[in-house]
Parts: structure tokens; C-alpha cells; sequence
């Protein structure tokens, strides 16, 4: 008799384990998917002559190292994404980036009250699985930093930063030298110096970048990544002027991160 | 007598350990101390890990192959010895 009572609890305890998992991935599968949604408005709205998605004809196909500029171009291009009126509708929306030939044209946000509340908040400020791409408040809001970290989730749908990895294929990496950060003012060019897994580290955190000897390091791992997964474009002059960006996501696997880092090549003012 | 003098191994490793000369560096790359950031947010992230950005679901994909065997389990358990009964 008491066998029995201690099986029929345990089946219940393991059955409603089993429901609040399936439950949990039900709702975090709505919970993406409105997410999914919230990004294709803002995307619509604020940046909608900005291509997204992979396009198999390559659009942006300069020769690394190469002089010739990059396709988008300001103050012409069409596309320049509205940052200014997405910072009157949240006022830590400050930037947006594009990636060519990928999902990611996304706004960019900081939040004044803490440093990870995008990571799991969208730009409505409302909870959300795959949150926003963002940086903390260890970088200025003008790319002005030696070094500024954007982080984003890499979502198994493909959305955030999922894409980044694209710059683990050797020849979307040779394709692909560039991407945008968009500003209320401005469109900062970047050329991207090297993708590769990266521990776990918080880089703004682990390194005090005001002193030369230290960004040099930084520049010097850039371009000879310790990773045996890296992929380097040859050429690029780095030095203690530059201005570096992260991109910074998870791996698909295991605890490390996958860096997509590039250097500041065109700063250019808009209207 | 051979306590004491593990003990007094263990101590003097402890004790080189905290001596950065003898530290060892990252194979990744070279680490410092971390910095504190004067930031005006409320919560600022002094981790010294990165915020954590993957979308994996093996816990929870785990989570629901042990509930469905435990669960499986005892319901085979229940029902044959309800049989037996």
C-alpha cells in the first residue's frame, strides 16, 4: 500500500515536471515569436530600404583590403534607419547595426539603470526571450571607445546575433568586409578584422583599454586570434588610433563566445 | 609526521599562488584584474564574465526526457502491481 502511494507520487511529481517543462518551451516558443514579430515592425518602420536576410548574389563584393568603398554609402544611400525617432519612442535606443546579406538590422540599446537589461528585453522595454542587441554602460553612446562591445543573443531561429557565425565560413568571410552602425548623425563604416570563439571573458571588465600597452595586445590578438576557428583579413593597419567594435554572441556549443570584431574605417554624417 | 608535512606543502602553495609572480597567464590571452568602471547605472555588470548569449534548450529538452522515463517508469510500476493485486 505504501509502494504504491510513493509510486503514485512520484508520477505525479515527474508528470508535472514534464507539463511546466513542455509548458516553459511552449511559452518561450510564443514568447521568440513575438519577439520575431516586434523586430519585423521596428525593422519596417524605422529601416525599411535596409535588405535583410541572406541574399545568395552577393551585394557587397569588394575585395578585402582593397580601396574601393563600400556599397553603402552615406549621405546617399537610401536606408539610413530613423535612430532618431526610435530614441524619442525609447529614449536607450541610440544606434542601429547592419550586416550585409544577413538578419541582423537591428536597433542598438543601452540602458541607464542597468547594464543587462536588454539581454532580455526587447525595445518596448517588455520581457523577451531574445531580448535586444546592446552595450553597456562602460562604452559611450558615440563609438568613441578604443574598444565597444555589442552583445546579442544567438537565437536558434536565426534572429540577433545568430548570424554572426555566417563569419565562421571562410568565404562569407572574404565576401563580407564590412558592416554599419547607424547613429542619430552619423554612419560608421566598419571593416571587419577577424570572427573567432573567444572563453567566456567580459572583455570591457578584463581589460583596462585606456592603457596603450593593453589595446595593443588586444589589436595584436585581433588580427592572430588564438582560436584555432578564426578567420583574419591580411592587411589591415591596426593602431592606437583605431576604434574597435565587438560583436559579441554565444557559440553553439559549450561556454565560449564567438567575436566578430571590426575597426572603424569611414565615419560619415548624415542630413 | 606525514600530515604535517603535506600541510605545510599545501600552505606553501597557497602562498606562492597568491604572489602574482608565480601566477599563470591565460593560454587565450593575457588577463588583468578587473577594472572598476565608475558607471551611473544602478546595476552595473562587474562580472568578469561575459552576459551569457546562447538560446541552448538541452536543459530543458533533458528536463522532459527524465520527468517522461520517471513518470513512465512509475506508471509501469503502478500498473503492475495493481495486476499482481
Amino acid at each position: 500500500m505504501i509502494k504504491k502511494r510513493v509510486l503514485i507520487i512520484i508520477a505525479i511529481v515527474f508528470g508535472v515536471a514534464l507539463l511546466g517543462t513542455v509548458g516553459y518551451l511552449i511559452w518561450k516558443d510564443l514568447n521568440v515569436s513575438d519577439a520575431r514579430q516586434t523586430t519585423k515592425q521596428i525593422q519596417q518602420s524605422y529601416a525599411s530600404d535596409l535588405p535583410v536576410g541572406t541574399v545568395s548574389n552577393n551585394n557587397n563584393n569588394t575585395n578585402p583590403g582593397s580601396s574601393e568603398q563600400p556599397k553603402v554609402s552615406v549621405p546617399d544611400a537610401p536606408g539610413v534607419p530613423d535612430v532618431g525617432d526610435l530614441n524619442t519612442e525609447n529614449h536607450d535606443i541610440y544606434a542601429w547595426i547592419y550586416v550585409p546579406d544577413t538578419n541582423i538590422s537591428l536597433p542598438v540599446a543601452q540602458s541607464s539603470d542597468d547594464d543587462n537589461f536588454y539581454l532580455d528585453h526587447d525595445v518596448n522595454k517588455d520581457y523577451s526571450f531574445p531580448g535586444t542587441i546592446f552595450s553597456q554602460s562602460m562604452n559611450k553612446k558615440d563609438f568613441s571607445d578604443r574598444v565597444t562591445v555589442l552583445y546579442g543573443h544567438n537565437m536558434n531561429d536565426g534572429s540577433m546575433f545568430a548570424n554572426l557565425h555566417y563569419f565562421g565560413d571562410k568565404d562569407f568571410f572574404d565576401t563580407h568586409p564590412y558592416f554599419y552602425i547607424f547613429t542619430d548623425n552619423r554612419v560608421l563604416t566598419y571593416e571587419v578584422i577577424s570572427a573567432h570563439e573567444y572563453d567566456d571573458r567580459h572583455i570591457m571588465n578584463s581589460y583596462d583599454f585606456s592603457k596603450d600597452d593593453t589595446f595593443k595586445e588586444w589589436l595584436d590578438s585581433a588580427q592572430n586570434p588564438y582560436s584555432l576557428y578564426s578567420n583574419v583579413r591580411e592587411g589591415l593597419q591596426l593602431d592606437l588610433n583605431s576604434k574597435i567594435v565587438v560583436l559579441s554572441t554565444c557559440l553553439n556549443a559549450n561556454e565560449g563566445r564567438f567575436l566578430v570584431q571590426g575597426v572603424l574605417i569611414q565615419d560619415d554624417k548624415t542630413g | 609526521m606525514k600530515k604535517l608535512i603535506t600541510m605545510m606543502i599545501a600552505v606553501m602553495i597557497m602562498a606562492f599562488s597568491t604572489v602574482s609572480a608565480f601566477a599563470v597567464s591565460s593560454p587565450v590571452a593575457p588577463t588583468e584584474a578587473p577594472k572598476t568602471t565608475p558607471t551611473s547605472v544602478d546595476k552595473p555588470d562587474t562580472s568578469g564574465k561575459s552576459p551569457k548569449t546562447g538560446s541552448s534548450d538541452i536543459l530543458a529538452y533533458t528536463m522532459i526526457a527524465v520527468s517522461a522515463l520517471g513518470c513512465g517508469v512509475a506508471s509501469f510500476a503502478l500498473a503492475k502491481s495493481a495486476k499482481k493485486n
